[in-house]
């Protein structure tokens, strides 16, 4: 189990000086120029020379490169931002939890909406209530998350004027951008609960369970629920990564000073200190908690165990 | 006789024959009456509608209906743009967009998962090692990161989605390729002496085509919003061209005065969106073997 996990650290390891060589080549490569934006109405070639040697770019890559890694390393300084002059680390550790309490909120109104749907609809199968589930959540996944938040916003900040439009300040400025997160999520979470409890509720046990005599809370939630809980553990561990990188979007529409913000900020501004060390922010992310659900898998079901 | 009769005046479909299946399919009828209806519109509304960047500033922002179904039955939007040429146009990039990038992506998966799933060896391992590195990164994220680097417009959308999306394909064609290379007629193939190019095209691709073309027909719609986010965004396709994106990005400032210019196109996305779902929803039932 140790070794897996070492071989599987070291995986990871690889990954992640791949995607940071891959950004900070592919960055520079592109035709995004700092010193197009820094000088506005573009910046003429002796500008241009002058700004890339105060950044350090005039250098060739790989020895750009060596010294990103040698101060990443040593000190852990992945450089300061070209525009704020604030250290890289700095900004974007302010901006982590901006975004996380952009998705917790969210994911919690998924998981309190969907599971307890997609458990009804389980329990009474093919009833009108089970056809009424599956078909709203059906059309309800076809909308785009940034269209249901513009809608939330004119109805619910033109028309009704209950919510602030954009910021982050109080706690009615949270509804909107949580709410334009969890409704194109729920759906998932829905049906997911429902077909894994549509599965487990095919299987012998549940009718051994009922033979006994147990009660129907009993069956469904002690038998057939825990062991949708596995699977749907995961699913939504690994969708709760991801939400945070797909909140770009939101964090756009409502202005809030998230961690996709500023990448998609950093990038479109040539801020290359910021904009690598949030792709690598990403990176780690997806990686770490990939791994750290595989390893769950082993607690959570004693049936799967690694060499 | 009396039997035939009763059914025929029921008018059940017969589960059995290929048509009976199909035109009993609900979901596949609706959903292939929804995206052929929008392709249609899409191939046949430009060379009817109005220019869609014809700016007329005396009609600028006019409601939906407030003409009759004349002139600009949908509205027109802040710069006096007919909202329904706009509409149709961008239901061209959309499919476009959509269309092409699913070809390429499932093009390049399937072959890899074949090559993948029936040599098996060094190759199965770098091609599947290789899709679970990108597998790893969710494509919206990595698309607009993409999408941020490169120069916008549809060529580096396409580009970009092709690029990500193979892996999903691939990874389903392995699996279904493991299995069918499992089956008795390839074994038998083999030992009649045929080679593995011919084995590959006449039993193991007819195998993966149903898998296929219900992976595929589900992407599409993943390709279709991620074409609107990055337009949305700014750093997919670019103003004036009509995308749905540019549509609803733009209209964000004149929710107040005009809602109809964000709040039409979302709606004919998600349309577009709910058809490719029900298609492939519908394909999938009518495609496996009832049991």
């Amino acid at each position: 189990m140790l070794s897996y996990v070492l071989r599987r650290l070291v995986v990871v390891g690889i990954g992640l000086l791949i995607v940071s060589f891959g950004i900070f080549y592919g960055i520079r490569r592109s035709p995004i120029d700092p010193a197009n934006t820094m000088i506005p109405g573009g910046a003429n070639a002796e500008e241009k020379a002058r700004i890339h040697a105060a950044l350090g770019l005039d250098r060739p890559i790989l020895v750009q490169y060596g010294r990103f890694l040698h101060g990443a390393f040593t000190r852990f300084d992945f450089g300061t931002s070209y525009y704020s002059h604030e250290p890289v680390t700095r900004l974007v550790l302010q901006r982590v939890p901006v975004s996380l309490s952009l998705v917790l909120p969210a994911f919690l109104l998924v998981l309190c909406v969907g599971i307890p749907t997609g458990f009804l609809a389980a329990i009474r199968r093919n009833s009108l209530l089970d056809y009424s589930v599956v078909g709203a959540v059906y059309v309800i996944q076809s909308f785009a998350d940034f269209w249901i938040a513009i809608v939330l916003i004119l109805v619910f900040v033109v028309r009704i004027p209950i919510f602030p439009a954009f910021g982050r300040a109080g706690p009615t400025s949270f509804v909107l951008p949580a709410l334009s997160l969890a409704i194109p999520l729920f759906g998932r979470v829905t049906r997911f609960v429902r077909a894994g409890l549509l599965d487990v509720l095919q299987h012998d046990y549940i009718r051994t369970a009922r033979s006994k005599g147990a009660s129907a809370s009993r069956v469904y939630v002690k038998h057939a629920f825990r062991n949708v809980l596995v699977p749907l553990v995961t699913d939504t561990s690994m969708q709760f990564v991801w939400t945070i990188g797909n909140a770009i979007v939101i964090e756009e529409i409502f202005a809030w000073p998230g961690i996709g913000r500023l990448t998609i900020n950093a990038i479109r501004l040539g801020d290359f200190p910021t904009a690598q060390l949030c792709v690598l922010f990403f990176a780690v992310m997806f990686m770490v908690v990939n791994l750290a659900v595989d390893i769950s898998y082993t607690f959570l079901d004693p049936r799967i165990h690694y060499a | 006789m009396r039997h035939a009769r009763l059914e025929r005046a029921l008018r059940r479909r017969s589960s059995r024959t290929r048509l009976g299946r199909f035109l009993g399919n609900r979901r596949l009828l609706l959903g292939l009456v929804l995206v052929a209806g929008i392709a249609l519109v899409a191939a046949v509304g430009p060379y009817l509608a109005p220019d869609p960047n014809a700016i007329v500033l005396r009609n600028r922002s006019i409601a939906p209906f407030a003409q009759g179904f004349g002139q600009s039955p949908l509205g027109t939007d802040q710069l006096g743009r007919d909202m329904l040429s706009r509409i149709v146009y961008g239901a061209r990039i959309s499919l476009t967009v959509g269309v092409v990038s699913t070809v390429v992506a499932a093009l390049v998966g399937a072959v890899l998962g074949m090559v993948a799933g029936f040599f098996g060896g060094k190759t199965e391992f770098g091609i599947m090692r290789v899709t679970d590195l990108i597998m790893c990164y969710p494509f919206t994220i990595t698309s607009i990161i993409a999408a941020a680097l490169l120069a916008p417009g549809i060529k580096t959308i396409i580009l970009i989605f092709s690029a990500f999306g193979w892996t999903s394909y691939c990874r389903v064609i392995h699996g279904v390729a493991l299995s069918v290379k499992q089956e008795l007629y390839v074994e038998a193939s083999r030992a009649v002496g045929a080679s593995s190019g011919w084995i590959l095209w006449k039993h193991i691709l007819p195998g993966i085509l149903p898998s296929l073309v219900v992976s595929a027909t589900l992407q599409v719609r993943q390709m279709i919003l991620g074409e609107a986010t990055l337009s949305f965004l700014g750093i997919g396709i670019q103003p004036p061209t009509p995308s749905w994106g540019v549509l609803i990005s733009t209209g964000r400032e004149y929710l107040s005065t005009a809602w109809w210019i964000s709040t039409l196109p979302g709606i004919a996305l998600a349309v577009l969106i709910l058809g490719f779902s029900l298609l492939g929803d519908g394909l999938t039932d009518y495609l496996n073997p009832r049991l």
